[in-house]
């Protein structure tokens, strides 16, 4: 081979070398330079994973129901408050439309609220709440609040849907319109138990002073008969010529004309009849006035045979034409501490109820109604039994829900028993049971805690 | 290989070395090995004529280098980068034929470079500065290729789009015009398929 070309082919030979050499240092800068970044990817993922999880957390942890969805509504993320407001598993949603979380009626309004700001100066969406009607995944409907905004995340539109159950909301609202119609019933019935009490008290003064001359009448006619009977026998003393047996045929036509045997029967018990309606009135009057009796702020002690027997008194024009009213009242009963008036609110509902069960079932004629009380484990126990028409079983569970009723139109406002089952859970902690056989009666069984313990003065 | 349109680029400073080591092969292979020693001597490179295809070397090497393979050939310079240009893309065919899926004609790939050529060679080289390349479709059998680029390798694109019609095999009309633009050169390639 000439020696120009060895020379050639070791020249190519060195830089070939050299390229090699080269091409290794390269190789291993960007090797080093690979792990380098590689390491830098993994601390950048590592920290993106923390990040996410913290984010998903603080997601998951947020009260309200949040998902993230596309621009066409498809649901990429749904936090844990949503997915147990729609009552959803994650993967069923995620991928889904949006709208299937909606009502039928409510998907316009939804799809409605995505688009209403585009094409506006309002490009992140508005600050408006739209209220619809969201479905669980069980089919049952619930009331919600939600709200749109929109996100650019790499050029793609999302959408951040917040929602808010409105269930406990709307059952609040029902329940404080419930308690200010029953604020205003209880206005009303104060103002009346004022009147009433007002008017008993009124009657109650010359009540009193009728029933005494009425003592003092019944008294002086009895001295007056024997005085009479007295004279009536002085006649067989006298000669009937004289002029003293004169007189005395002019007295006994004047006795014929009178039929004075027939007054001398009937006066006593004329004014017996009179002095028992009087005492009839008086007791209605001290009834009055006991259930009109104003609730101290903090209640009190008060005797429940006391409380059912009154409010027995003043319902009786309620009961008396459909029904007998037996009691059995236990005499050892310790004293409920409450609200008296509250108490009385309960029974008139019971018994005024009871009466209505009885006028219905068409057993006017052999109508009963029997109240008990008893105390049994530290709590006073007061049974209203009737044997009316009952409660049909499939409302059974229901008959203390606000509102709901099952008498005629304008009879009832179905908001009787749902007062009497607050007053007593509420205001007494007590409990209210119900047994009912459809065409055969109903009992209600109700039981009040005796809440200061040493307190055992007999009502 | 598809790295080779990005050694056309229109950065000033460097080139990817995979155009070094395609032109020496080019010269050898075309010329001869010795011809290929001699310019690599005479152009006195201050990287010495080592090259590796993944390093990056000086721009003005590669000019270097050319002239004198002009000057040892007595071959003009537009003729020499105009055949470089169809060898490079003989080369990319060869390295890179998941380009060519799909593609029916000349026309379709060329319409497809600087969508997503360069969008892959980008991946590889986040800093290469890449020529414009911009293809319309004026009409059915007729496409304008505008190419920009700062190093005034017009010659290297036309060889490359020679390249691409022979590999289509297709008969298409090449005609070019030049102009200087503010950010460089900018030459349009007017192509006419035959009816």
């Amino acid at each position: 081979m000439p020696d120009a070309d060895v020379a050639q082919l070791e020249r190519r030979l060195v830089r070939e070398r050299k390229a090699r050499k080269q091409a290794e240092d390269l190789l291993e800068q960007k090797s080093r330079e690979l792990y380098q970044s590689n390491q830098e990817l993994a601390g950048a993922v590592s920290a993106f994973e923390a990040s996410s999880s913290r984010l998903s957390a603080i997601l998951d942890h947020s009260f309200a129901g949040t998902l993230v969805s596309d621009s066409d509504n498809r649901v990429i993320v749904i936090n844990r408050a949503a997915r147990a407001m729609f009552r959803q598993a994650e993967g069923n949603v995620v991928g889904a439309s949006i709208l299937d979380l909606f009502d039928d009626d409510a998907r316009e309004c939804c799809e409605d609220a995505a688009t209403s700001y585009i094409g506006t100066d309002d490009q992140e969406g508005s600050e408006v709440w739209h209220e619809a009607s969201g479905l669980r995944s069980d089919g049952s409907s619930f009331p919600l609040e939600f709200i749109v905004t929109n996100l650019e995340l790499s050029d793609d539109l999302h959408r951040i849907w917040i929602f808010r159950d409105l269930t406990q909301q709307r059952l609040a609202e029902a329940e404080r319109l419930a308690l200010e119609e029953d604020l205003r019933q209880a206005q009303k019935l104060e103002a009346l138990g004022t009147m009433a009490g007002g008017v008993a008290h009124e009657i109650n003064t010359p009540i009193q002073y009728i029933g005494d001359n009425m003592n003092y009448l019944r008294d002086g006619m009895s001295d007056m008969l024997s005085v009479l009977r007295a004279y009536q026998d002085l006649e067989r003393y006298v000669d009937v010529e004289s002029e003293a047996g004169k007189a005395f045929e002019r007295i006994r036509s004047l006795e014929r004309d009178s039929d004075l045997d027939f007054l001398l029967d009937e006066i006593p018990k004329a004014i017996n009849q009179a002095t028992e309606g009087l005492t009839r009135v008086s007791t209605i009057v001290l009834a009055v006035k006991q259930f009109a009796h104003s609730d101290t702020e903090d209640g009190q002690a008060f005797s429940i045979n006391q409380a059912v027997a009154s409010t027995i008194e003043v319902t009786r024009g309620q009961w008396t034409p459909v029904a007998e009213l037996e009691t059995d009242f236990s005499d050892d009963l310790p004293y409920l501490i409450g609200h008296p008036g509250e108490f009385n609110q309960i029974m008139m509902h019971l018994i005024v109820n009871a009466a209505q069960a009885i006028d219905e079932s068409g057993k006017e004629g052999n109508g009963c109604i029997k109240i008990r009380t008893r105390y049994e484990n530290d709590s006073l126990l007061v049974d209203v039994s009737d044997n009316g028409c009952g409660i049909p079983k499939a409302i059974q569970d229901r008959i203390f829900e606000p509102f709901f009723t099952m008498k005629d139109v304008g009879k009832g406002t179905g908001q009787g028993l749902a007062l009497c089952y607050r007053i007593v859970t509420q205001g007494f902690k007590g409990s209210i049971g119900m047994t009912s056989i459809e065409g055969e009666g109903t009992q209600f069984s109700l039981q009040f805690p005796t809440q200061i313990e040493g307190l055992d003065k007999k009502g | 290989m598809f790295s080779f349109l990005a050694s056309c680029g229109s950065g000033v400073g460097v080139m990817k070395g995979v155009v070094f080591t395609e032109f020496l092969e080019m010269v050898e292979d075309n010329f001869s090995p010795n011809i290929a020693d001699q310019i690599v001597e005479a152009s006195d490179l201050p990287s010495g004529g080592i090259y590796t295809a993944v390093g990056t070397y000086d721009h003005q090497e590669i000019v270097t280098l050319v002239q004198n393979l002009s000057a040892e050939t007595n071959i003009g310079i537009d003729q020499l980068l105009h055949a470089f240009g169809k060898h490079l893309f003989g080369r990319f065919v060869e390295g890179y034929p998941a380009f060519f899926d799909g593609q029916q004609n000349a026309f379709q790939f060329l319409q497809s470079v600087e969508e997503y050529i360069h969008v892959e060679v980008k991946k590889l080289y986040p800093d290469a500065e890449l020529p414009s390349i911009i293809a319309s479709l004026e009409a059915p059998n007729h496409l304008k290729i505008v190419y920009r680029s700062d190093r005034n390798m017009g010659d290297l694109a036309h060889g490359l789009i020679e390249g691409c019609i022979k590999h289509f095999d297709e008969a298409i009309d090449i005609r070019r015009s030049y102009a200087t633009v503010e950010t460089g050169h900018q030459t349009e390639f007017d192509l006419r398929r035959a009816a």
